[in-house]
Order: structure tokens, then C-alpha cells, then sequence
């Protein structure tokens, strides 16, 4: 299992309890459509892609999302989220290959 | 700190993570596998919802009129309508759809992200409602460089 860079980036950085956030979460991937032929070697590059991510607040979910080849390379997922609380949020992503990967953040509302 | 405690807990523990979350989210790739080799939009929402969708203002759908570079182009998604799903679809790819949401009770429903696209063409964000009708809306961009090409 290869480790993925990401980085889980909540807007504005300090929030108080109740309040809306934005939730940016960035990955490092290929994201590869197995359509594409690599230009050297003339061989189809095997598609390679993030199919599930799942944002889970606290043990439970709220967003999942079911993803296809379409999206972009190093994709950006953003989702606005409502702060309920002082907890973890942890993303999981799950990749064409059977690759799982995780990463988690603290929230930490002010106040 | 909290990441490197849990890196160290390996495949393992991850795995072990992942059962109660896939239990309780929808995952249309088992469910229904069709969606994932449509060609066509209406294909893609007839295999995905089974109904028809009616075009609504109350979905704004953000897109860019022409896309320079068709590997990043950005679509942002909102509406108020009280949802139960939300997918985008487009046309110009070979497999038409791009994202399914599942809209969990309280959550916003106002999303974005970049996708790539091969060729001009049109998306398309079909909305589940609560109430159990399809909402949808249409934009069509110019892309000026396929985004597929590497």
C-alpha cells in the first residue's frame, strides 16, 4: 500500500461551535482513466483512480461520495460542513486498485 | 503526532476502520454497477435513479463558459432544495458519470471540485430531493485543450 500525500484544510481557521465551515480536502493522486497511452512505450497505462471518499465527523458520516475517472489529477474535494463539537475528522479514500488511505484533523472550535 | 500513530498501525487497523463506515453509506459502485459503464447522461441518471428528471432553477451549477485547460476545470454545486442525492453527469467523456454525493440528514449541500473533460460538451447535476423527485440543470462550456491526453 503506497502512502498518499493529503491535507485536510478547514476555512475560515478559527470558528466557533455551530458555525458553517468550508472543508477542502486535497490529495495527491494520478487518478488515471486507463484510457491514456503513455507516449514512450505506446502501452496503455492501467487505470488507477479514487472511487470512494467518505467524510466522517466524530464516528459518524457526512458526506460520502462515490467518485468516477472524470475527475480531475490531485483532486480537490470540498464540502461545507456544520461544527457540532470538538472531535476528529477523518477522510477516507478508497482507490480503484483496493488502495485504502486516511487523514484526520483535530476540530477545535473557539469559544 | 496523531498521524504518525496511526501510520504505524498499518493496513490493518485501517481496514478494520472501514467496515462500520461502508455499512452505512450508500456505495453505487456495488449497488449499482451500471451507472459506471453509461454512455449517454440520460442513460447514466436512468440507471442511477430509474426516473426522469425535471429541469429546476433552484440548482446553481457554476461553471466556467470556456475551460482553457480541459484537465482542471472547475464546477461548483449548491442548492437548497432538501436533498438525498446529488450526481453530476457530463457528455463528452466516454463513461458519462463523474460524482454521486449522498447527502447526509443536516449536511449543506454546496460542493466543488475540478474535473477533466476530453472535449466541448455539457454537464449536468441531477438532485434527488427528500421528496423523492429528480431536479436537474444543464451547462454547456467550451473546452479550448483536452483534458485527457496527459
Amino acid at each position: 500500500m503506497e502512502e498518499r500525500k493529503a491535507l485536510i484544510k478547514i476555512k475560515p481557521k478559527s470558528y466557533a461551535d455551530g458555525e458553517i465551515v468550508k472543508v477542502d480536502f486535497m490529495v495527491m493522486h494520478p487518478m488515471e482513466t486507463g484510457m491514456r497511452k503513455d507516449k514512450k512505450t505506446g502501452q496503455i497505462v492501467p487505470a488507477k483512480y479514487i472511487n470512494s471518499v467518505k467524510f466522517d465527523y466524530n464516528g459518524k458520516i457526512i458526506t460520502s461520495m462515490n467518485v468516477w475517472e472524470s475527475v480531475s489529477v490531485n483532486p480537490v474535494f470540498t464540502i461545507y460542513m456544520k461544527v457540532n463539537g470538538a472531535g476528529n475528522l477523518k477522510v477516507t479514500f478508497t482507490d480503484s486498485t483496493g488502495e485504502v488511505n486516511e487523514s484526520s484533523i483535530e476540530i477545535k472550535p473557539k469559544g | 503526532m496523531q498521524r504518525r500513530k496511526f501510520l504505524s498501525l498499518g493496513a490493518l487497523a485501517a481496514v478494520a476502520t472501514m467496515v462500520p463506515a461502508s455499512l452505512s453509506a450508500l456505495d453505487f459502485r456495488a449497488t449499482k454497477p451500471d451507472v459506471w459503464t453509461a454512455k449517454t447522461v440520460n442513460d447514466g441518471i436512468a440507471k442511477l435513479f430509474g426516473k426522469v428528471a425535471t429541469p429546476s432553477d433552484a440548482i446553481k451549477l457554476t461553471i466556467p463558459k470556456v475551460a482553457s485547460n480541459g484537465g482542471q476545470i472547475p464546477v461548483d454545486i449548491a442548492t437548497d432544495i432538501p436533498a438525498k442525492t446529488v450526481a453530476l453527469f457530463q457528455d463528452a467523456n466516454p463513461e458519462s458519470a463523474i460524482m454521486v454525493w449522498n447527502v447526509v440528514e443536516g449536511s449543506v449541500v454546496d460542493y466543488s471540485l475540478k474535473i477533466k473533460m476530453k472535449k466541448s460538451g455539457s454537464m449536468t447535476v441531477v438532485v434527488e430531493g427528500k421528496d423523492g423527485k429528480l431536479y436537474s440543470t444543464t451547462k454547456s462550456l467550451d473546452v479550448a485543450l483536452g483534458g485527457c491526453e496527459g
